[in-house]
This record gives structure tokens, C-alpha cells and sequence, in this order.
């Protein structure tokens, strides 16, 4: 059974991520990488990991993704095409980088051995990472940090993902009005010091 | 200590062994190298760097499983969750603003930085 | 109906904390109030006073109630400032009979000030500051007397200091004020560090602070092995005399004793209403208050020390306000003389004579000053020589000064009558029961007390009666406004009926102050196992020396009066003359005993200055010398050095210069800016290392 799935979520993983890549349309390459990222999610279920492969499937599959195809849907999609040259000359180094891999596994998987396969399936995940989340000797400090900073990444991407121009012509007409608000001041103080 | 009738074995054949799911997170990582390297829309770009990440969570969640080191691997690849998410919503306002600046994503006209 | 003790104390605390929040508002936004925020400042001290009174009423409604005559809640409200295992420091506050009294003082007295205030410094460019000042003062002086404990005194002792020296050198735009306010501080620092010291002395013999668990500490007699403390050679009598002595070195500088007094005149180049409330009413009497406050834990030595300084300082304010012409420094000398009033009345065992003088004059003083605040701001001058006839033009001010003139004096009848002439009578029983030279304090207070009645006579006759002086600002001169008479007319009645009683026969025993805070026993004799006189010996040499001490007083006031008569108001004896008759003593007094010269150029600071000198001459030619010859031999290297810099080091660097840019021509190359590329060679070096390392 787990054999299966494996094989299922690995096809998943592999053959989406291999569509993604040399794809020439963006929108099928953005919905390639979902179906890469839910096979991931699903090793992550063989591995025993039930709760990462769930916030995997919300996390990256709906939220990031969705970002992903908003960003496409306003930028321009006509940077489709591969250039072969391009592959063929990045082959020189995915090449010995894919050498290199498989050396280094080779060696990981010898020092590791499998006798981890033998230990009991994990049984439900998810208090066992509450309570680290919220434990100061676990990750509680890096939860509060990694809060701080998604806030840090809410303000400086809206402050980013305005256009500079914009920014100054904003600040511009500010500057303008309370110019017209002064003299429509002036303006409108002067005939009534005349008129009494 | 565990007793023999607790464990359930997760598999002899693929599923039961490291090397399996290393191929599988090599193959991901390469996948995402040569998406960064090779196409040259920005987005594209960011799109394989997710897959390097999603390549190294499965690595940690996959030796934590396999080396028995209990839930540090899964911790990890949370956090690395959450800051992936981060960072594509930096990554995605930062495109926004090429697209604004360059009027296009092309990472090869984007050169200024040569000047 | 009396509220509760608890009820009290928070009330207690509101009153000084509410002028600490008008400072805090008027600092920041005084100048951005509508009318300069006068009226928050004002707003705040009026709280303070009515809650105080609220108090004092409290306390005199339980006059009535035998359990309650003498009430304090010291126990009420108290934390702990510092906490350390074996050192506690609670800090809390003490209510009783003395310091409501002191508090309603103040609060009564500092209201009608800033309503004056208003008026005199109307049309000033930092008019807000000034209430801003204002309130911080009035803050720190009722923290003064609320507080629980010594240290906190000291603490709130040093805050009123810098009170005192922002409001000095108000007007710092001009030369006198700042060099005025350096010299109040800088004399306060020399009594305050002594202070310090006694201190200290008192924490060794009785390990706390707080007024009761002090007295009750030191009555018990559990003084610490003499082997295990600081000055063993001193045994615990001597420790506990020089321990009062230092405290009492505080109240020296801060009330203008002899010999740091020299301040106080000085000082009056504040503004006027700051004369009025700090430098008469308040400040200079929180010496008195503290030495009232630490009664108990003086010893006779001590005591006999504090009434030999008041006497002297008594006698020696007296006759430098004889010469003086500028009105405020007569009336500066008559406040640095009446402190030695109090002063000695405490120090001959006269505690309620005292401390009933310190809140008397008080009222009247803040009176006689804010009066020659009107007159000063009717005719812009401070020398007595440009007035004269003022009556006429400013009724008002004339009528109140010269009812607080009389109270000061000592005229029957008027407040400062009851209390001046319990410490005569008290300092007459001193004299009585000892002999020998314990006759001293009540000479000097008898002599004193004739030339207080004729400085004060001179004044008011060269200030409001005669021929103008000066007929262009006589011509010019106006009554003040209602917001300066009205508080003049408050506190002129205050000094008509300070005394609770207008009989000029009225049992002493029986004024209200008297009821009210009786003297403590002394705690000091008990520890230390003194013979103490007893009561009814005490009680029957104030009685037999009553009446004696009332006729020598009555008869130094008429010939004060008759004097001051003959010299100034019909002019039958010229004072230049007389000046000319008693010429060496007149010059000692108008040169101020030359205290100032002592401590000045020619004196301790002179010296001071040429060891300074000395040092200077030490620095500039031995120590620069050395550092000169160190720094030409630094030259010579550095020539030598130059020289190799500029032909070897520099060939190299041109030479490298050169290197460089040829490299970077071919590395340029390199340097697409394109991200790719760069993410490209990074993968091809990492690829590099890893099979190197592998």
C-alpha cells in the first residue's frame, strides 16, 4: 500500500515539476507546480508527516499558487518559449550537479541505514507540534520571531509592490492640497475681516 | 523501546527505504536548478525556487523519519513552509515592481546592475 | 464628620502629586495654553490647598475628640523603595498634627503667590515656564514635608534645592540671576553634603530611617557594639551630638544660618513672588520644619549648638537689614534673622515656639514681600531711596504691609506677637535654669527683636511715608491690580489672626498650635539615659519667665518704634551722622560681617583658586612640557616616515593601481548583471568544491 502511494505521489511530484519547467504556457507551468506540490504533500503522508502534509496542501498549494497566478494574471505571458541553446548549455552544469547529488546521497543513505523504516508510524502529528510550538524549550522563540516577520513581509510588500512614481505623485497631491486648502483659507478669511 | 507487534513496518520496497525518497528530492531539486537557470521569466524563476525548497523539506522530513530523530525534521520544514510563504510574497512585490520599472519580467533585461 | 485615616493619607498623597502633574503639563505645553496656562498651575495648587485644608480641618475637628489629639497615620501608606535581604528602605507618608499644618501653610500661602503672580509677571516671554517652576517647587516642598522617612527628606531637600535654582536664575538673560542661583546651589551644597554625612551616622547607630522607628530605636538605648561601627573611638553620646550636628548643618545652608547664609540675599534676584514663596515662607523654613521633625534625636549639645547659630544668626540678619536700601535685601536679612528666631526657640527647648513661629511668619513674610513685589512694580526700582509717599498712591499695599509690619514686629495682638514671644520667654527660662552664658540666646533675641521693629519701621517709613524721593516715578507709580492687592489682603489677614486669638493675654498653653502639636519628648535623653528636667520644672521657668520676657520685648519694640521715629518719619537725628558715629561698626555691617569676602576672591575660593593656579602653572609648563618634547620627537619620526611613505609606499600602491585596473578590464567581462548568470557561476564554483572536497 504504501508502495503505491509512494510510486503515485512521487509520478506526481516528478512529472509535474518536469511540465512546470519546460512548459511554454505560464498558467499551465503555475498549475504543473500545484499538482508537483500536492505530490510532495503526499510523500510527506508516507513519511508520516500528516499535519506538514496538510499545511503543505493550504500553505502552497492554495495560498502560494493563487499568488502565483494573481502575479501571472498581471504581468506579461508572452516570455514563453524555451531556448534549447539555453538547455543544452545549462546541461553542463545541471549535469555534474546531478553527479554530485547522487554521490553525496549515496554516501547520506549508507551512513543512515534504514532502520528507521522499522519504527512504529508516528500516530497523529499534530499535538506533538502544538506542544513544541508553544513550548519555550521547543520553538516557541522561533514561532514568535517567524510571527514578527510575517508582518515585516506584510508591510514591506505592500510598501514595495507600489510603483515609486505612484508614491510621489501620491504624496505630491498631498502637498498640493493642503496648498489649496491654505489659500482657499486666506481666501475665505479675508472678506469676512472686511465685512466686519 | 519498542516491541515488535507496535511497529508497523512502512514498507520493503520503495516506500521503506531513504534512497527512494532522496532520488525523489534530487530529482525536484534539479528540476527547480535548471527552472531558475533556464527560463527567463522572473516568475518562472520563483517558481523553481519553491521547488528547491519542497526538494530540501522532503529531505529533512525523510532523514528525520529514517535517522529517528523525532519531530526536529518536520519542525524545520514548517518553519521553512512559513518562510517559503514569506518569500514569495516579497519575491512576487519585488516582480511587481521590475514589471513597473522594466515593463517586463525578463530576467535578462534586467542589467542595470552592470552600469 | 471626620473621613478615615486611609481616606486622609490618599488625600495626602494628591496634594503633592497633583502640582508634579501641572508641571508636567505646563512644561510641555505651557506656551501652547490659552492665557499661558497660569491657569492650570493655579487649578493644581488650589486642589492641593483645598484638600489640605480638608485636612486640617479633619485634625482640628478631632481637637475635640479625646482620642485624637495627637493624630498621625504614619502607619498608613507605605512601600518598599529598596528591598534587599538584609536592607529595607519603606518610604511612606507621615501625617500628623505638625505636617498637616505645614501643608496647609504652604498650599494657603503658595495659592495666593500664584494668583500674584499672575499679575507681577503678566506680559513675560516665558511667563509659562515660570508657573511650570512654579508647580515643580510646590511639588517637591509638600513631598518634603509628607514623606516618612530621612532620606526621602534629603531626596525632596535636593529637589526643592533645584526649585530654588531654576527660579533664582529666572531671569538669566541678565548678569545677577544666574551668578545668584550658581551661589544658592553651590552653598546649599556644602550644608546638604554634611547633611548627608548625619545621615549616614544616624543609619549606623539605629539601622533605619523612618521618623517613629528612628525615635522609637534610638529611646530603647540598642546602640551597635562601638567596635563594630564607623568612629569607634567616639563613644555613642559623642556619635549621636555629631550625628545631630551634621543634620542640623543641612538646615544651616538651606535656612540661611550663619555662617552659610550668604546666599539668601543674593537670592533676591529672583522674581519676587519666588522671594516670597521660597526664599520666606517655604523653603528657607524647611530647615526649621526638619529640625522640628528630628527634635527627638538631638542631643542637649546639640541643641545648645543649634540655639548658639540661631542666636548668632538672629542678631546678625537684624543688623545687616539696618543698612540696607534695597527693600527685598532688608526684607531677605529680616527672614535670614527670624529663621534665627526659630532656630534658637528650638534650640532652648522652645519646639511648639518654634516651629508656631515658622508657620506665622510665614504669613506674614510671604505678605511683606508680595507687597514689595507691588511696590516694585509700581515704581521699577528696588531702592528704597526712589520711594517715600507711596501711601497715598497704593492704600491697599500700604494697609497690608504695614499690618504685616507690626505682626513681624511683635506688636501685641497680631500673630507674630504669640509666637516671637514664646521663644523669648522660652530662651529667658533657658537662661533662668542654666546661667552663664545660656543668657546669651535670650540677649541676642531681645536685642534683636528692638532692631527688628526699627528696620521694619524704616522701611515702611522711607517706602510709604515722608516727601517722594523720587518724583518722576513717584508720578508714574499706581496701585496694583485686584488679582496682586487680593492676595495681600488674604495673607495680611493671616498675619491678623495667625495667633488664633487677638487677646493679647491669652494663655500660651492654650493657642491653637499649642493644642496642637505638643512638644515630643526627647528621644536622645531616654536612649542615652540623660537627666531630663522635669515637666513641671520646665513648665514653671516659662511661666516665671512669661511676663518678664513679654515687658523686655514690649520695651525693645517701643524703642525700636520711637527710634525708627525720630530717624526716618520726623528726621530729628540725621542717619548719616549716626552712620558717621558708629563708622567701624558700620562698615563691618555694610560689608556683611565680610562673609562674602571670606569665602570670595580674597578668601576660601581665592585660595582655592591659587592652588588651582599652582596646578595650572604645574600643568602648563611641567606636564605640557613633556607632552610638547613627546610631540616634536613625534614630528621628527613622522617627516622620516613621510618621506618613505611617499616614494616607497606610494610607488607600490601606484604599481598596484595599475595591477588592478588591468585585471578588472578582463574580469569585467564577467559582470553581465544578469541575475542568471551570476546564480550560473555560483552553481559551477559550488560544483567546483564539491568534487574537490569529494
Amino acid at each position: 500500500m504504501y508502495d503505491f502511494m509512494f510510486v503515485i505521489f512521487a509520478t506526481f511530484a516528478l512529472v509535474g515539476g518536469l511540465l512546470m519547467v519546460f512548459h511554454p504556457s505560464i498558467v499551465h507551468s503555475a498549475f504543473a507546480l500545484v499538482a508537483s506540490l500536492f505530490g510532495v504533500a503526499g510523500l510527506y503522508w508516507t513519511l508520516g508527516a500528516d499535519f506538514l502534509g496538510v499545511t503543505q496542501v493550504v500553505l502552497y498549494v492554495s495560498g502560494v499558487t493563487v499568488l502565483l497566478l494573481f502575479a501571472v494574471m498581471l504581468s506579461d505571458k508572452t516570455l514563453g518559449a524555451v531556448s534549447i541553446l539555453r538547455c543544452a548549455a545549462m546541461g553542463l552544469v545541471i549535469g555534474p550537479l546531478a553527479m554530485a547529488l547522487m554521490v553525496t546521497y549515496r554516501a547520506i543513505d549508507g551512513m543512515v541505514g534504514t532502520e528507521g523504516a522499522a519504527l512504529p508510524d508516528p500516530a497523529p502529528t499534530t499535538p506533538a507540534i502544538g506542544d513544541l510550538l508553544l513550548q519555550p524549550e521547543g520553538y516557541l522563540v522561533p514561532f514568535e520571531v517567524a510571527s514578527v516577520l510575517l508582518l515585516i513581509v506584510l508591510v514591506g510588500a505592500v510598501t514595495l509592490a507600489r510603483p515609486m512614481a505612484d508614491r510621489q505623485v501620491s504624496r505630491k497631491t498631498i502637498a498640493d492640497r493642503a496648498d489649496a486648502e491654505a489659500r482657499g483659507d486666506e481666501g475665505a478669511s479675508a472678506p469676512q475681516g472686511e465685512g466686519a | 523501546m519498542v516491541s515488535p507487534q507496535d511497529a508497523v513496518v512502512v514498507g520493503s520496497g520503495f516506500a521503506g527505504s531513504l534512497s527512494s525518497y532522496l532520488v525523489v528530492s534530487g530529482g525536484l531539486f534539479l528540476l527547480g536548478v535548471t527552472c531558475v537557470l533556464v527560463r527567463r521569466n522572473a516568475l518562472y524563476v520563483l517558481m523553481g525556487v519553491e521547488l528547491i525548497l519542497n526538494s530540501a523539506n522532503l529531505n529533512f522530513v525523510a532523514f528525520a523519519r529514517f535517522g529517528g530523530y523525532g519531530m526536529d525534521g518536520q519542525m524545520v520544514a514548517l518553519f521553512v513552509v512559513i518562510l517559503a510563504a514569506a518569500e514569495a510574497a516579497v519575491a512576487l512585490a519585488i516582480i511587481m515592481r521590475v514589471f513597473n520599472e522594466f515593463g517586463s519580467v525578463d530576467v535578462t533585461r534586467t542589467d542595470s546592475l552592470r552600469d | 464628620m471626620p473621613f478615615a485615616d486611609q481616606t486622609l493619607l490618599t488625600m495626602g498623597l494628591a496634594i503633592f502629586l497633583v502640582p508634579l502633574l501641572a508641571f508636567t503639563v505646563l512644561i510641555h505645553f505651557g506656551s501652547r495654553l490659552p492665557k499661558g496656562g497660569d491657569w492650570v498651575a493655579q487649578a493644581g495648587i488650589v486642589t492641593s490647598a483645598v484638600l489640605a485644608l480638608t485636612i486640617f480641618w479633619n485634625v482640628i475637628v478631632g481637637l475635640y475628640d479625646p482620642g485624637w489629639t495627637w493624630w498621625s497615620a504614619e502607619a498608613g501608606l507605605s512601600w518598599n523603595w529598596i528591598d534587599l535581604a538584609d536592607l529595607k528602605l519603606p518610604v511612606g507618608l507621615y501625617l500628623d498634627n505638625l505636617s498637616v499644618i505645614m501643608l496647609t501653610m504652604v498650599t494657603v500661602v503658595a495659592s495666593c503667590i500664584f494668583f500674584f503672580s499672575a499679575g507681577y509677571m503678566h506680559g513675560d516671554p516665558k511667563y509659562p515656564r515660570f508657573f511650570a517652576y512654579l508647580s515643580y517647587f510646590c511639588f517637591a516642598m509638600l513631598g518634603l514635608v509628607l514623606v516618612d522617612n530621612l532620606l526621602f527628606l534629603f531626596i525632596f531637600w535636593e529637589l526643592v534645592g533645584v526649585g530654588s535654582y531654576l527660579l533664582i536664575g529666572f531671569f538669566h538673560e541678565e548678569e545677577e540671576p544666574p551668578r545668584a542661583s550658581l551661589k544658592a546651589f553651590m552653598v546649599n551644597r556644602v550644608g546638604d553634603v554634611l547633611f548627608l554625612l548625619g545621615i549616614i551616622i544616624a543609619w549606623q547607630l539605629v539601622g533605619t530611617l523612618n521618623y517613629p522607628a528612628m525615635f522609637e530605636a534610638l529611646a530603647a538605648g540598642n546602640f551597635p557594639d562601638p567596635a563594630s561601627r564607623a568612629f569607634s573611638s567616639l563613644s555613642n553620646h559623642q556619635l549621636l551630638t555629631l550625628s545631630g550636628v551634621l543634620i542640623f548643618c543641612g538646615a544651616i545652608s538651606k535656612s540661611a544660618q550663619v555662617p552659610l547664609h550668604t546666599w539668601l540675599p543674593d537670592a533676591m534676584a529672583g522674581p519676587t513672588p519666588v522671594s516670597a514663596l521660597i526664599h520666606a515662607a517655604t523653603m528657607v523654613a524647611a530647615g526649621v520644619f526638619m529640625v522640628g521633625r528630628m527634635y527627638p534625636w538631638f542631643t542637649p549639645e546639640a541643641l545648645m549648638f543649634v540655639a548658639g547659630i540661631g542666636a548668632v544668626t538672629a542678631l546678625v540678619g537684624a543688623t545687616m537689614g539696618l543698612v540696607s536700601f534695597d527693600i527685598k535685601k532688608v526684607l531677605a536679612y529680616s527672614t535670614m534673622s527670624q529663621l534665627g528666631y526659630m532656630m534658637l526657640g528650638l534650640g532652648v527647648g522652645g519646639f511648639v515656639a518654634g516651629l508656631f513661629h515658622l508657620i506665622t511668619h510665614a504669613f506674614f513674610k510671604a505678605c511683606l514681600f508680595l507687597g514689595s513685589g507691588s511696590v516694585i512694580h509700581a515704581v521699577h526700582s528696588q531702592d528704597m531711596r526712589d520711594m517715600g509717599g507711596l501711601r497715598k498712591k497704593m492704600p491697599r499695599t500700604y494697609w497690608t504691609f504695614l499690618l504685616a509690619t507690626l505682626a513681624l514686629a511683635g506688636v501685641p495682638c497680631f500673630a507674630g506677637y504669640y509666637s516671637k514671644d514664646q521663644i523669648v520667654a522660652n530662651a529667658l527660662a533657658w537662661g533662668l535654669s542654666h546661667g552663664a552664658a545660656h543668657w546669651v540666646p535670650f540677649l541676642f533675641a531681645s536685642v534683636g527683636a528692638f532692631l527688628t521693629t526699627f528696620y521694619m519701621f524704616r522701611l515702611v517709613f522711607m517706602t510709604f511715608h515722608g516727601a517722594p524721593q523720587n518724583a518722576e516715578k513717584y508720578a508714574h507709580a499706581h496701585e496694583s491690580p485686584a488679582l496682586m492687592t487680593i492676595p495681600l489682603m488674604i495673607l495680611a489677614g493671616f498675619a491678623l489672626l495667625g495667633g488664633g486669638t487677638m487677646n493679647p493675654l491669652a494663655d500660651v498653653d492654650h493657642l491653637w498650635f499649642n493644642e496642637l502639636v505638643p512638644a515630643p519628648a526627647s528621644a536622645a535623653a531616654a536612649g542615652l539615659g540623660l537627666a531630663v528636667e522635669s515637666a513641671e520644672d520646665v513648665a514653671h521657668h516659662l511661666h516665671s519667665a512669661h511676663y518678664p520676657a513679654l515687658f523686655t520685648s514690649l520695651l525693645a519694640i517701643v524703642a525700636g518704634f520711637l527710634l525708627a521715629r525720630r530717624m526716618y518719619l520726623v528726621k530729628s537725628t540725621d542717619p548719616a551722622a549716626v552712620t558717621r558715629r558708629f563708622g567701624p561698626l558700620y562698615g563691618l555691617v555694610v560689608n556683611k560681617y565680610h562673609f562674602d569676602d571670606m569665602y570670595g576672591d580674597r578668601g576660601l575660593v581665592g585660595g582655592l583658586k591659587q592652588v588651582n593656579g599652582a596646578l595650572a602653572w604645574f600643568d602648563r609648563n611641567i606636564v605640557d612640557g613633556v607632552v610638547n618634547a613627546v610631540g616634536l620627537a613625534g614630528r621628527f619620526i613622522a617627516f622620516v616616515m613621510g618621506l618613505f611613505d611617499k616614494y616607497v609606499i606610494d610607488g607600490l600602491v601606484n604599481s598596484m593601481r595599475t595591477l588592478t585596473r588591468l585585471c578588472s578590464s578582463i574580469f569585467r567581462l564577467a559582470q553581465t548583471g544578469n541575475a542568471r548568470d551570476y546564480l550560473t557561476w555560483t552553481l559551477v564554483g559550488v560544483l567546483i568544491l564539491a568534487f574537490w572536497l569529494a
